[in-house]
């Protein structure tokens, strides 16, 4: 049985409220950085279940860059255990990702440039904007905090309906993950996702345990965190969605639910069983007849559209969203910083977002992107194709001329490491070798778990 | 491109501490960090030709498992076929070939035999590898079960350290098709089966009226949605997919002077790719490879690689015709460069006798024991075209839509008469 409250809570469940804070911080040193993770240790939100009535009125985390690792002191050989795409940064890895130029990492907004200098990202949630305000004030001003510069700081707001701000409902699909708390709206028929795919050390979807950082105290129950700002240009989606409606057969509002597989409501095209709205799959329809194969929902998650054993397959790059809208409707700029957690960043969130969205060769569509979600080039020109349905009257349908809809403007990966791990890494636990040699645990290296069978 | 796993490596156990010193982290026992590998942020760079990646490595066999070997290929090139069918399913696979080879040519003896695998395919690398091991994990995992220090398919970690300890990076990759982003394996086969679907539409179309045509076109583009990006996996094939009427592989591996491999190696880094390779100028040639092989992993545990001595320079090629006709065009059509390549290895007669040289080549030939192709029966030529052809279709439904008017149907028509394929 998992301890929830040896996990931060941002990792267990997604936080009900309306507001988050996100602080990009570089530390002026080692010192300075491991007495900022001493001090702010006992003020995290943990995992542990929130008693009726009484939630926090703010919640704090912190997670850590590969800068900031080793801006805690943290050994380069210990360093070199975590994944390559991790110590990488996601600034150098628009190849992977199959990101377009424009979303090239020299193009994001100037703070966002500075993405080498971000050691920690310090998340602050809660319902109400000025006791957040008042939480992060604390935290700047806080004695350990002498010398904190922020690089970047985020504002997210849930938007009025529960919708992003295209206008549809989202934070709908919720994979329940084993051994953490279902979350909302997660469906009961669709499979839960094994442990390990989100933390850790735990046995993942291979039935090994899921590769971890050594010491086990410090990879043990930890996550990675996957944050990027996306700049929705909602005047260009009207706009194109008002032209391209009209030649659609069914109009503008079929046309948007064909781009993102979902209606407006939510309500998923694809056929659901009755009084499960989230336990669709794709395998009565291969061909995309009700769903295109390249709608963003179907992109994100192909589900069983490819037959149950490619279904297993594709469960493994399955993640946790924790994602947040920013900006208010008629900002300048709005979008949605969105989140992710997984156990791997290259096999979970840079494929999905390299293979399925920003290319479809995988899924069988060439190289069209993602027509609401993809990295598409700044000249626009993308094109997606919606199978017809003879039984229901409609013909194929090429959408040409896809416009550049979501911008991505930074973007971090981050490691959110157990409360243990995060002791550990306080009080700088490579230097203390009785801990060291106490740190290893059979079933954390699949040697352990094969001397441990 | 490291599979890295942050894990120490297997067997290690737990570190013992030593009173007053921080406990040191025993060396990653690591397959992919022993061959030599061209410097650089890239160093993988040449394996990829536009949408195709090339994979070759060599891994050494267990005392009597070339036999075994041989006879579990030759299992599944004749038996049930069910290994070739869950090949024939990974839509991303261009061509896959093994060939066992007894002792490399110019060995006299010396060096255990060995398992070569070469495959053009759509990647990324570790998908490439992950889809292979779950989809296909069993017939791999037999094939590779006879060699030597094999972890096995699952943990997949495990398997792409091994693949990354016995992978070769190419001198130069080259494919017929770099020119086109659609060129996938996918995309080919669903051109290819367009193009037959276009072709007997084509034939009720000729005698119907525009209007008659306006009519029977929304069914039909219907019935072929799925070649033009709707995603239905692709069935298997009802033949065994080993047989290639039109397409074969050749590949050589002849002994160079060990002087002269590293200015080999410089020539085919520096050789032009795409359409001004030289490999552009042979004509009917799907896809091409060329490296100078200096180095095996012929240990059973990571360990430091054996240098070869001396070096081959491998060619593969998957080329249309028969393998003697081919060799003797690749010579022709690669007419000087081949002379800076095998010019001076003893006994080379010199680009100006194609036939003596394609003689020479197939001394050093290397059999492959089993061979899938994707797209046996076509040529180069009438994949591009198959590939224009869809990319027109596509065009004419998005500017007239699915269901066009009859004063639309012209670019439809177009695209139903069949064009003259391209010369070569």
């Amino acid at each position: 049985m998992l301890d929830v409250t040896a996990i931060q809570g941002n990792v267990v469940r997604g936080y009900p409220f309306a507001h988050a804070r996100f602080l990009f911080v570089s530390f002026p040193s080692p010192g300075a950085a491991r007495m900022a993770l001493t001090a702010l240790e006992p003020a995290l939100t943990t995992g542990a279940t929130w008693p009726a009535g009484h939630r926090p009125v703010t919640t704090l985390n912190v997670a850590l860059t590969a800068p900031g690792l080793t801006a805690l002191g943290l050994p380069a050989a210990l360093l070199a255990g975590f994944p390559e795409e991790f110590r990488q940064g996601m600034g150098l890895r628009s190849r992977q990702l199959l990101d377009a130029e424009a979303d090239h990492a020299v193009n994001w907004e100037p703070d966002w440039r500075r993405w080498p200098e971000i050691h920690a990202m310090f998340s602050l949630y809660g319902d109400d904007e000025t006791d957040l305000a008042a939480h992060r004030d604390r935290l700047l001003s806080a004695p350990w905090a002498t010398g904190l510069a922020v690089v970047v700081e985020e504002r997210g707001g849930r938007l009025a309906g529960g919708t992003e701000h295209f206008g549809f409902a989202d934070g709908l699909s919720q994979p329940t993950v084993a051994g953490l708390p279902t979350p909302r709206g997660a469906s009961p028929s669709r499979p839960p996702l094994p442990t390990g795919e989100v933390l850790l050390g735990h046995i993942d979807g291979e039935g090994f345990p899921a590769p971890a950082p050594a010491p086990a105290v410090l990879g043990r129950d930890g996550s990675f965190l996957v944050f990027r700002k996306l700049v929705q240009d909602v005047g260009t989606y009207r706009a194109f969605v008002a032209d391209q409606g009209r030649a659609f057969p069914g109009g503008a509002g079929e046309l948007t639910a064909r781009m993102m597989g979902r209606r407006v409501d939510g309500a998923p095209l694809a056929e659901a069983p009755a009084g499960d709205p989230e336990g669709f799959d794709f395998a009565a329809d291969p061909e995309g007849r009700r769903c295109p194969v390249g709608a963003h929902v179907r992109r994100a998650n192909p589900r069983e559209g490819f037959g149950p054993e490619r279904g297993r397959f594709f469960a493994r790059h399955r993640m946790v969203r924790r994602g947040i809208p920013y900006g208010k409707p008629g900002d300048a700029e709005v979008g949605l910083l969105f989140q992710c957690l997984c156990a791997s960043i290259a096999r979970q969130f840079e494929f999905v977002q390299g293979q399925w969205l920003n290319d479809g060769n995988a899924l069988g569509l060439a190289g069209d992107r993602d027509p609401v979600a993809g990295s598409h080039p700044s000249e626009g020109g993308g094109h997606m194709n919606v199978p017809g349905d003879p039984s229901a009257g409609r013909p194929l349908h090429v959408v040409a001329d896809l416009p550049r809809l979501v911008a991505v403007r930074g973007g971090a990966y981050l490691f959110v490491p157990s409360m243990a791990g995060l002791r550990w890494l306080a009080r700088g636990g490579w230097d203390h070798p009785t801990t060291a040699g106490r740190s290893w645990a059979p079933g954390t290296t699949a040697a352990g778990a094969a001397a441990a069978r | 491109m490291s599979a890295t796993r942050g894990i120490l490596g297997t067997g290690s156990g737990p570190p013992t501490a030593t009173a007053g010193r921080p406990t040191p982290i025993p060396p990653r026992s690591s397959w992919a960090a022993h061959p030599p590998r061209p410097s650089g942020a890239d160093p993988w760079a040449a394996n990829r030709a536009g949408r195709a990646l090339a994979m070759s490595f060599f891994t050494p066999l267990r005392h009597g498992g070339a036999l075994a070997l041989r006879l579990r290929l030759a299992l599944y090139r004749y038996g049930l076929g069910i290994f070739g069918r869950r090949v024939a399913s990974l839509s991303f696979l261009h061509s896959a070939r093994w060939s066992v080879v007894r002792r490399l040519p110019g060995d006299h003896g010396r060096g255990p035999s060995r398992l070569l695998f070469q495959s053009n395919y759509n990647g990324p690398w570790h998908t490439y590898i992950e889809t292979f091991s779950a989809l296909v994990g069993g017939g791999i995992g037999r094939i590779l079960h006879t060699s030597v220090g094999f972890p096995g398919v699952t943990p997949v970690a495990d398997f792409k350290e091994y693949l990354e300890g016995h992978e070769h990076v190419l001198g130069h990759y080259w494919s017929a098709y770099q020119d086109r982003p659609d060129a996938s394996a996918t995309v080919i086969t669903a051109a290819l089966d367009l193009d037959r679907r276009l072709d007997r539409f084509a034939r009720r179309a000729r005698r119907l009226s525009d209007a008659d045509l306006a009519d029977a076109l929304p069914r039909f583009l219907t019935t072929v949605q799925h070649t033009l990006g709707g995603g239905a996996p692709r069935r298997a094939p009802r033949r065994p997919p080993w047989s290639a009427p039109r397409q074969t592989t050749v590949t050589a591996l002849v002994p160079v002077d060990p002087r002269r491999a590293g200015a080999i190696s410089g020539y085919l880094a520096a050789l032009a790719s795409g359409p001004s390779s030289p490999l552009a100028a042979v004509g009917g040639v799907h896809l091409a490879r060329l490296a100078v092989i200096d180095w095996a992993q012929d240990g059973d545990r990571p360990g430091p690689v054996t240098p070869l001595v001396p070096p081959r320079l491998l060619l593969t090629a998957d080329v249309q015709g028969r393998p003697r006709q081919a060799l003797r065009r690749l010579v022709a059509g690669l007419g000087s460069t081949a002379d800076e390549l095998w010019g001076t290895c003893p006994g080379w007669p010199g680009s100006v006798d194609p036939a003596r040289c394609a003689g020479y080549l197939g001394r050093y030939r290397v059999p492959v024991h089993l061979a899938f192709t994707a797209y046996p029966r076509h040529t180069v030529a009438e994949v591009r075209a198959a590939l224009d052809r869809r990319h027109r279709l596509l065009a004419a439904v998005a500017t007239a839509g699915g269901r066009p008017a009859p004063s639309q149907v012209g670019p439809f028509r177009e695209v139903l008469t069949r064009p003259v394929p391209e010369g070569g």
